[in-house]
């Protein structure tokens, strides 16, 4: 009985000292993938950190990819006399757009913000939940005011932030290699020039039935509220695609007008323009316009926002 | 409740710890309370259908062991039309209403659209009903006591570990362990500790990070070509493997805490020289299953030769329809019984072929040679498990064939790197066992700080590398 009992307690011991080793290796090697991380130069995470941790120009641009390969800064720090910096990010929407503009907010206000949308922006994506916020998990710690989207992704998400390392899933392999190669995208202030001509015939957009997503259109709300600050103008803005709407209106644009009208918000929808509408050749493919539809469409936009010109002064 | 889910690592210690705290006489009943916890966290109402099977196995079983005489079958064939007819209702009614109508329409018969059920399939039925039936077809054979305590019955049935995805098993080999008192034994929690960290790794790090690329290239393969087509089916062999023996190994783990010892239901199946070989190693408590109450009672081999390979037919068929609802699946197991039954039919020239080429001299490189042919054939299979219908399955196999182009990345590109690296190592992993079973390395070591860095290199190794959107396991839709 008396072996019985100290080889439990040494069991008891031994699960205790391997639960301490577990913490200490998690923070130990969290803290070597932090170090890591932040050090990138270039890339899709370099320019993330940036966003969240440093940007403060005048002008912010937000979105998803449209809004990164769309949005020139230097056209529109010429125009508008301004600093600019694009935060758009391949794959990203709304929710993380939200937690951007948060992580800036705290440190500065700009000026100007643009808010890229997409043309079905606020509806449910069925194939993914909200996985795509893992992107916000390594923010997290130094970000608290983004801890609320981040949740989003799931129950229990601010329980398994505790842990260094999970907040690094699936980057150990990006961090390693964009620290040993350091790859240029030619991301200027964090636009993303394509070059590619797209070759194909203007379809119809895919007008299935889909379900809208109420958190989406409710992070809209909020990031509008976010901007109502002294000297904060937003603007949304919807860049022009290569598909035809057939004079549809989505679901997204007619709340996002409304919204926007409710709030006293330009809206601008160059989804159709026609300039674009028959030139191919500003497109790299049917989503995103390439360097030279980006500077035909940034000329437009700063000629459209031209009597917002003053804000800036 | 999933196991890769966080419910479970609150759920399991909570569960572990009050099993060990309570008298043996209130275990079965914490037990049994546990497992209609883990099934309701699904769908509550499922657990209406799983009390439907026990109560009548329940009372079939007592009745078959009471009742003298051919009457005995009769109870025995109530229970197995009530349990195959839930099955048949849940699982295969609007498979078969689908194809009629697809065949009414074919012949233009107007006004041919027969109703569909809106159920969903009940989590685990096909595993719970064939441990269930597999109990009242025991009883009736004398090889099992009834069982009267109904729930010490149930718990067979509900059993949380291997409730939704097995191992399925025998009464005689379980039930009697409910009955037993199981001590703190501290190296019995530490192995089964180990089985399940084992098995939440290959799951969580291997099985859903090639999931990825797999659904990806899958769920659309008109836009892939055959060097995407055919990574991606590589990919999958890998993904089902590591999913379902995941599964049961963190299932067998969590048993064994407890003292439970469930079988082994997968044995390092890739290793197979043969598909013959493939089928005693994969998936074991299901081909016993299907060797014990079907193939056996229909002749097994001992019968004429034609008749054998038409059990033999019959038996993957079945085991097809098994899995899904769908005719790729009854594709998959056709092709798999053509495997065997040529096996047979072709040995004697392959053994002329042997001897010609003398591959016996070259015991090493013909195993190798056996093994990489094998795990080809069971790949070609797995075309047909994985795709979403026949004609998707004839598209990828047609462009395996003919056409080659660049890799598809899935938009990121170190999902393949991820994936690879992930299959090597479990490579290194399972020849190592496979071939070297007497040496005591990672978690086996005999020297405690080797095996306390390789727990925590595997905890950090499914922190860093594990994908945690909670995928459910493969053959839950099962």
């Amino acid at each position: 009985m008396q072996v019985n009992k100290k080889v439990k307690l040494s069991f008891f011991v031994k699960a205790v000292i391997f639960i301490l080793i577990l913490l200490v290796a998690d923070r130990g090697v969290g803290m070597v993938m932090s170090h890591y991380f932040n050090k990138m130069e270039s890339g899709e995470t370099a320019r993330a950190n940036y966003s969240f941790n440093k940007a403060n120009e005048d002008v912010i641009i937000l979105g998803s990819s449209r809004a990164a390969h769309h949005y020139i800064p230097e056209l529109i720090k010429d125009s508008l006399k301004a600093s600019c910096y694009n935060t758009g990010r391949d794959g990203q929407g709304i929710l993380y757009n939200c937690a951007v503009l948060k992580s800036i907010l705290k440190r500065s206000t700009p000026k100007l913000v643009i808010l890229d949308l997409n043309i079905n922006e606020f509806i449910k994506d069925e194939n993914d939940g909200y996985d795509k916020l893992a992107s916000l998990s390594p923010y997290i710690s130094t970000h608290p005011e983004i801890q609320e989207i981040a949740n989003l992704r799931g129950p229990y998400e601010n329980v398994k932030c505790i842990s260094s390392l999970y907040k690094y899933n699936s980057l150990a392999l990006m961090i390693v290699v964009n620290n040993i190669f350091k790859r240029e995208d030619g991301a200027i202030n964090g636009y993303i020039p394509l070059n590619k001509k797209f070759a194909g015939t203007l379809n119809n957009l895919n007008t299935t039935q889909t379900i809208l997503d109420s958190i989406k259109i409710s992070y809209f709300k909020k990031l509008i509220e976010d901007t109502k600050k002294p000297n904060c103008e937003l603007v949304v803005s919807v860049s022009p695609i290569y598909l035809n709407l057939n004079n549809i209106t989505t679901e997204t644009i007619r709340i996002a007008t409304k919204v926007c009208e409710e709030n006293n918000i330009k809206f601008i929808n160059n989804s159709q323009q026609p300039i674009f509408m028959h030139s191919p050749e500003f497109f790299a493919d049917e989503y995103h316009l390439n360097d030279i539809g980006a500077k035909q469409f940034t000329n437009l936009l700063l000629n459209q926002l031209e009597k917002r010109r003053n804000i800036i002064d | 409740m999933l196991f890769n889910s966080f419910q479970f690592l609150i759920f399991f210690p909570v569960v572990t710890i009050l099993y060990f705290l309570l008298p043996q006489k209130l275990r079965w009943f914490h037990l049994l309370v546990s497992s209609c916890i883990f099934y309701a966290a699904f769908v509550p109402i499922y657990l209406v259908i799983l009390f439907f099977t026990i109560v009548i196995d329940y009372y079939a079983g007592i009745m078959i062991e009471n009742t003298p005489g051919k009457k005995k079958k009769l109870f025995l064939t109530l229970s197995l039309i009530a349990n195959v007819g839930i099955l048949a209702v849940f699982k295969y009614y609007n498979f078969f209403i689908d194809n009629i109508n697809n065949l009414l329409h074919s012949v233009n018969y107007a006004g041919a659209n027969l109703p569909l059920l809106k159920i969903v399939l009940p989590i685990g039925l096909s595993f719970h009903t064939f441990q269930a039936m597999s109990y009242t077809i025991e009883v009736y054979r004398g090889k099992q006591k009834a069982e009267k305590h109904f729930g010490i019955y149930a718990l067979y049935v509900m059993f949380y570990p291997q409730l939704v995805a097995g191992p399925i098993e025998r009464p005689q080999n379980i039930l009697h362990q409910f009955y037993e008192k199981h001590s703190f034994d501290v190296e019995r929690i530490t192995n089964g500790l180990k089985i399940m960290l084992w098995g939440f790794f290959i799951k969580v790090v291997i099985a859903d990070r090639l999931a990825i690329y797999v659904n990806s290239v899958y769920n659309n393969v008109n836009d892939h070509n055959g060097t995407t087509l055919l990574l991606a089916t590589l990919f999958f062999t890998f993904q089902i493997y590591c999913d379902f023996a995941g599964y049961s190994y963190i299932a067998i783990g969590c048993a064994k805490v407890m003292g439970f010892d469930l079988m082994t239901n997968f044995n390092r199946p890739y290793f197979s020289t043969s598909v013959d070989e493939f089928w005693k190693r994969w998936h074991i408590s299901l081909s016993t299953w299907f060797k014990d109450y079907v193939y056996i009672p229909l002749g097994g081999n001992r019968v004429t030769i034609p008749r054998w390979y038409l059990n033999l037919f019959i038996v993957f068929l079945i085991s097809g329809l098994w899995h899904g609802a769908n005719w790729t699946y009854v594709v998959w197991g056709a092709i798999n019984g053509f495997y065997l039954i040529s096996a047979i039919v072709l040995k004697e020239w392959r053994n002329k072929f042997n001897s010609i080429l003398r591959l016996n001299q070259f015991p090493i490189l013909f195993k190798g040679f056996q093994i990489v042919t094998t795990f080809f054939l069971i790949l070609i299979s797995w075309i047909f498990f994985r795709a979403n219908t026949i004609h998707d399955a004839g598209i990828i196999i047609k462009k395996i064939i003919l056409q080659r182009g660049p890799l598809f990345d899935a938009g990121n590109p170190s999902i393949i790197p991820y994936s690879i690296l992930g299959i090597l190592f479990l490579f290194v992993v399972e020849y190592s066992k496979e071939y070297y079973p007497q040496r005591t390395w990672g978690f086996n070591s005999p020297n405690l700080y080797v095996r306390f860095t390789s727990y925590v290199i595997t905890v950090i190794g499914i922190l860093l590398f594990g994908v945690f959107d909670g995928g459910q396991f493969i053959y839950f839709q099962f």
